[in-house]
């Protein structure tokens, strides 16, 4: 029980609890009006952000169209590889705007293994469950060909997924959350990237591991980034913490 | 030598102060249903039970007994604007705890735009002392304030991350996981910033101790 560190243990749990002051007249004067209030509800908001996004999704299909090599590829390929990128964009949405049951705040922990792995899975998933049905699938031959394709794709996701990120952000401005929301941003950017490259699956008849790994599941990766970076900026006043 | 001779007369308060953390989640997760429900007594007693721990973690960030108290009373001022958004059963207290460093860092904000406090006439004020008991001035502190003045100085020279691990962790009593779901980040990145500032903050007092 002694030695510096015994007595710095000691120092700091006494400096835990203090003997706080009544809560100020104002306090008491707001607080005995309060009346009941509605709660958040983060399942409806949740339900909201993925019908908005999916509404985005399907404006786009309609304009662009599906895919030209559709009928050369199987069926079942298709419809799996769209439900597998349609889980990859639920889970880190769910794990970004749905705190854990008994806790108020969104699991910085789970985010960042959204984050990482859903863009590491769909990249995997990308390569090594890819079909390709040439010549009704287009593979680049050259590398200007393959880089025009890519950066059609890269910005064209890029643009779909601003409305789901931009919904995202918007429910989590309605959510008190933690200090440090970069792994939550990466998660919920990664979950618009994942959007990108589920519209990029049902539309681009471009192939080749390159093109689908860079320019398709690379739209995970790069939301992830944009999401990491742009979102702890645009909740510095976030309403629901509160601090505004 | 400030640490030699300090610890017996803080282990009384060490002992008495332990209460169970699920415990307290537990009972504030009860009051604030109450008090979401417009019970305004429930109010009192959720100001009761983590007024105390807030207070002990405002002054630490702000090292001055007034500013936090005045934190204090801002943060359940939010707390009640905002507490259309808590969730039915989940524990408030780390939501608080957001809510309060929040708070504390529009404080810190603020002052930086007004670094130097004026009297009427103009003249410069000096620093308010990092007192924690809100003793008078002028008066000796008690001998554990001295020590817990000097702690709270060597704290505020940690970097920042360190230094909230450190809070939370040593002198809050949150475990890694309750303070990485405060601070928004995993807790193994906790445990090793609250290691690390504990090693500098050790490293610094001992320097302090020798120094003096």
């Amino acid at each position: 029980m002694s030695g510096p560190a015994s007595k710095l243990d000691r120092a700091l749990q006494a400096m835990g609890d203090l003997p706080a002051p009544p809560p100020s007249a104002a306090l008491e004067a707001i607080v005995s009006t309060a009346a009941p209030v509605a709660r958040r509800r983060p399942g409806r908001t949740l339900a909201w952000v993925v019908v908005g996004s999916l509404a985005v999704l399907v404006v786009h299909l309609h304009g662009f169209g599906l895919r030209r090599d559709l009928s050369a590829l199987p069926t079942w390929w298709f419809w799996s590889m769209a439900a597998a990128w349609l889980a990859a964009y639920l889970t880190p949405l769910v794990v970004a705007l749905l705190p854990r049951r008994g806790s108020m705040l969104v699991s910085a922990r789970a985010a960042r293994a959204v984050a990482v792995g859903i863009p590491i899975l769909g990249i995997a998933m990308t390569l090594w469950l890819r079909i390709d049905a040439p010549p009704a699938t287009v593979i680049p031959d050259t590398v200007h060909a393959a880089i025009s394709r890519a950066e059609w794709c890269l910005v064209t996701g890029l643009e779909m997924s601003a409305i789901p990120f931009a919904l995202g952000i918007l429910a989590l401005r309605r959510a008190p959350q933690p200090l440090n929301v970069r792994w939550i941003g990466a998660a919920l950017g990664a979950a618009s990237g994942t959007l990108s490259a589920l519209m990029l699956h049902a539309h681009c008849w471009f192939g080749g591991a390159f093109h689908t790994a860079v320019s398709h599941a690379g739209q995970a990766v790069l939301g992830a980034a944009i999401g990491a970076l742009l979102v702890p900026r645009l909740m510095s006043r976030n309403p629901g913490a509160p601090d505004a | 030598m400030i640490l030699a001779s300090m610890g017996d007369e803080l282990c009384a308060d060490v002992a008495e102060r332990d209460t169970p953390a699920r415990t307290m989640g537990d009972d504030a997760a009860a009051l604030m249903e109450r008090y979401c429900d417009g019970d305004a007594s429930a109010f009192r007693g959720l100001y009761a039970v983590a007024a105390p721990r807030l207070l002990g973690y405002l002054v630490c960030l702000t090292r001055d007994r007034a500013t936090a108290e005045e934190l204090l009373q801002q943060t359940f001022i939010k707390l009640h604007q905002a507490r259309a958004s808590y969730l039915r059963g989940a524990d408030p207290i780390p939501w608080l705890y957001t809510i309060a460093h929040r708070t504390c860092l529009d404080e810190l904000r603020r002052a930086k735009r007004s670094p130097v406090k004026l009297s009427r006439e103009g003249a410069v004020l000096p620093e308010a002392s990092a007192t924690l008991q809100g003793g008078a001035e002028g008066t000796e502190p008690r001998f554990a304030e001295a020590t817990i003045a000097v702690v709270l100085e060597a704290l505020e020279r940690l970097p920042e991350i360190h230094r909230v691990a450190v809070v939370l962790t040593k002198i809050q009593g949150k475990t890694a996981a309750e303070a990485a779901e405060i601070l928004g980040t995993t807790p193994g990145a906790v445990k090793l910033r609250a290691h690390r500032g504990y090693v500098m903050l050790r490293e610094m007092l001992s320097e302090m101790e020798d120094g003096s």
